[in-house]
């Protein structure tokens, strides 16, 4: 061993070296405080340490605790440190004891404890350690003079991690907006283009339409006016054309469903009382036999208000949801039915941008297998889904229901989990009566 | 409370656990002799058939009464709060954190002074984390004492910590305990050679000293201080009587012995933070003596039931059998409770934990912890 003299002097430039080389090993301000504390506590036998920094750095003002070990150092503090510590002068490091103290926090004790206070130059903020020691032993000038240099080199750092955080955060947002901008616009433009569909299908719909009044209406006639004697044969041909043009004439109803057009009907709709109405309905019964291994239920909240629509309507957007529903089910599971009313004070982000406003929601909820992504964008269009579906069985339940809800300037929400099932949320908004 | 203090079998571990918690009403904390490792399962398993609360762990050693014995169990009654909390490694504060919060102990037991035993497989890599984690979730609001678990064949995957849960490997149990502790931990080596630094280091291996190969700078130090040249045969012996002592201030430096030989590093007892100053330590046997009794004068408390006295493997190596039995009668006398016949059981432990709310948890190494048990709360 060598002197005491020169042995404590080079400890001390050792210890002077570990902590100073602990300080800014990472950008990120939890990382850089953990490193540099770590040494410094194992080293200085320190029970705790906190680090503050000033909100508002121009006025001195509104400090907050960025850091502590262990985690409930100062906690008490943490929205108003205690005056005695903004009080002091600015680049210095100062002992405060129970004596000193007011009012005294919880983590000194009047066993022999002491914190001692470091507040930077440039007024970044204050940092505190927290030690059983200094109060027996009064710390060294060498110790004191080396605390110093250590903790303003950190406070330094910590500056620039806040620099980095700011940087960060401000990165972050932009992100964020861009991002949510990227949503709004994929929205804006999935949207147009399901009313450039609507309104391409409209038009053909109204136009075969009314080709196909004559096609529905003369087979009767044409039978009507036969001979007795006439071949069953021709009989039977006569009533497929016209069994054809009707199931062509639904198809059309549906096509113009999706298309919206027409007038814009105000009745009244208490959407409790339209799914009441269909658990009763002999198709429903039908679907029941159909798919014995599914449970269905319904859940609806008799109050909610009515919604301005078309009651047939809404009762065929439930038909199509629960029909899709079973069919994604051939081996049994749960359909859940309910009404409820939802208010969002902002908007929602969900399929489809919901404003804020109050709504009636009807939601079919099923334990399918999830919509795949693939299919997922593009679900309300007409012939995505190939599977029979809706009253037609053409592949166009799903665009019906699209349409009857923006028939009332609703919106649609789908939330799907694969192996865990697909909830359809229709909300129909709720208007103040006139 | 009863305590029983005889040395059981294996086979007997369950019929003894009955009967102490049938006298004593108390969960029970078992201690297993390191020899019984293969067999461990059986007695947690035996146990398990009880519902009697327990916990404990595998230790290399247990002595009592002066006796030293590696094939042999001890079953203890404590009361403890809630369940013992096991960890498994890794430690990360998400996990430590869960912990139950201290207000919520202090309503359940009406104790404001909550105190913990830990026991940790002595050998996991990730002890500092643990202990820094368990510091950053109570701070100086509880004590803690224990140790690191294992057996003399140094097999870090050996399961050595158990509760009613079972049995486990590579992981830590937090037991919280309705009863007053009275702590101290000390070790008695003093400083021979340095200062040093250990310039390039990775948790419990240290590359570089003094910015050249870690086995040549400690294999100069022994060769000054022995003058034997350091080999890879005679370094076990040396490392266990010139560990390293990372210096401290206001205390006693933090104990980490040379361990293994990797190439030209050389991995330590436990992690050794990068640019750490330290010395070269040495024992001087009449300072290890002190340090026992010093440390049992430091944890005296009013009513002790019993005391458990964490002896490290690399200490116990150094003192040799019959000092360290009459390390544990010194310890007895020092207590002050020598004429009330309050037991002492010394267990070898792979690592000491102790704090007493004054400052930082760390692991420790050549220690002594003498932690006091008193009475539950009334």
């Amino acid at each position: 061993m060598k002197s005491d003299d020169s042995t404590g002097l080079l400890r001390s430039i050792g210890e002077l070296s570990q902590l100073s080389l602990a300080i800014g090993t990472s950008i990120d301000l939890e990382e850089n405080c953990e490193q540099f504390f770590n040494h410094l506590m194992s080293r200085k036998d320190l029970s705790g340490v906190s680090v503050w920094v000033c909100r508002e750095r121009e006025t001195g003002t509104g400090y907050q605790r960025v850091y502590a070990y262990p985690a409930q150092q100062g906690r008490e503090w943490l929205d108003q440190p205690p005056i005695d510590v903004l009080a002091l002068p600015l680049n210095t490091l100062q002992l405060l004891t129970p004596e000193t103290i007011h009012p005294l926090p919880s983590f000194i004790d009047d066993n022999g404890s002491a914190v001692l206070v470091f507040r930077d130059a440039e007024q970044v903020g204050f940092v505190l350690l927290h030690s059983y020691l200094w109060l027996s032993e009064p710390l060294p000038r060498a110790e004191q003079g080396q605390l110093h240099l250590l903790l303003s080199k950190l406070m330094r750092s910590v500056k620039g991690c806040l620099v980095h955080r700011e940087l960060q955060e401000e990165m972050e947002a932009h992100n964020e907006s861009r991002e949510r901008e990227r949503a709004l616009q994929y929205r804006i433009s999935r949207m147009e283009r399901l009313e450039s569909i609507a309104e391409i299908v409209g038009h053909t719909a109204h136009d075969l339409n009314n080709l196909f009044s004559p096609v529905l209406l003369y087979p009767s006639m044409v039978l009507a006016q036969l001979p007795d004697n006439i071949s069953p044969d021709v009989v039977k041909d006569i009533k497929a054309i016209e069994a054809s043009a009707q199931a062509a004439v639904d198809i059309l109803k549906d096509l113009l469903s999706i298309s919206r057009s027409g007038r814009r009907i105000t009745e009244r709709v208490h959407l409790p009382e339209v799914v009441d109405a269909f658990s009763r309905l002999a198709s429903f019964r039908e679907m029941q036999k159909r798919h014995p291994n599914i449970a269905f239920s319904f859940d609806c909240e008799s109050e909610v208000p009515p919604i301005t629509g078309v009651a047939v309507q809404c009762t065929q957007a439930l038909l199509n949801l629960i029909t899709n529903a079973c069919e994604e089910m051939p081996a049994g599971g749960r359909i859940e039915t309910s009404v409820r009313q939802g208010t969002y004070s902002e908007a929602v982000s969900g399929y489809e941008e919901i404003p804020s406003g109050s709504y009636v929601i009807l939601e079919v909820r099923d334990t399918g297998p999830g919509v795949p992504p693939e299919i997922l964008d593009r679900i309300f269009e007409p012939y995505v889904s190939r599977k029979e579906m809706g009253r037609s069985g053409s592949g166009l339940g799903l665009a019906v229901v699209y349409g009857v809800v923006k028939h009332v300037d609703g919106f649609v929400d789908i939330q799907t989990a694969p192996g865990i099932g697909t909830s359809f949320r229709l909300h129909f908004p709720v208007k103040q009566e006139e | 409370m009863f305590i029983s203090t005889h040395f059981v079998d294996a086979n007997l571990v369950r019929e003894t656990a009955i009967r102490v918690h049938e006298e004593s009403g108390n969960s029970l904390i078992v201690l297993v002799g390191g020899e019984l490792r293969e067999t461990c399962q059986d007695i947690v398993a035996s146990l398990q058939t009880t519902e009697i609360p327990f916990f404990g762990g595998v230790f290399p050693e247990i002595l009592l009464g002066g006796e030293i014995r590696a094939d042999k169990c001890l079953v203890l009654p404590l009361d403890i709060i809630g369940v013992p909390q096991v960890l498994h490694a890794p430690f990360s504060f998400d996990k430590v954190g869960r912990l139950p919060d201290h207000g919520a102990m202090v309503e359940s037991s009406g104790r404001p002074d909550v105190s913990a035993l830990v026991f940790v497989s002595g050998l996991t890599l990730d002890i500092s984390e643990f202990t820094r984690n368990l510091y950053r979730k109570y701070g100086v609001k509880i004590r803690y004492a224990g140790a690191g678990t294992g057996t003399f064949e140094l097999d870090p995957d050996v399961p050595s910590v158990f509760c009613s849960e079972g049995l486990f490997s590579n992981a830590a149990m937090v037991v919280f305990i309705d009863a007053e502790l009275g702590l101290a931990a000390r070790h008695g080596w003093s400083r021979c050679a340095g200062p040093f630094v250990a310039t390039r280091t990775e948790n419990r291996t240290v590359h570089e000293i003094n910015w050249r190969p870690a086995w040549e700078v400690y294999g100069e130090a022994i060769l000054d201080l022995t003058g034997e040249v350091l080999t890879l045969e005679n370094f076990r012996q040396h490392a266990g009587r010139y560990p390293i002592g990372l210096s401290k201030d206001g205390g006693e430096d933090l104990v980490r012995e040379p361990f293994i030989v990797d190439g030209t590093s050389i991995v330590f007892s436990a992690e050794v933070l990068s640019q750490s100053p330290f010395y070269i330590l040495e024992a001087k046997l009449e300072a290890l003596r002190h340090a026992a009794t010093e440390a049992s004068e430091l944890a005296r408390i009013d009513e002790p039931c019993f005391g458990l006295v964490f002896e490290c493997l690399s200490r116990a190596g150094y003192l040799g059998k019959p000092e360290l039995l009459d390390d544990l009668i010194r310890i007895e006398q020092a207590s002050g409770t020598a004429e009330r016949g309050v037991p002492y059981v010394g267990l070898i432990a792979l690592g000491e934990i102790a704090s007493n709310k004054r400052g930082l948890l760390e692991f420790m190494n050549q220690t002594v912890v003498v932690a006091n048990i008193g009475q539950a709360s009334p």
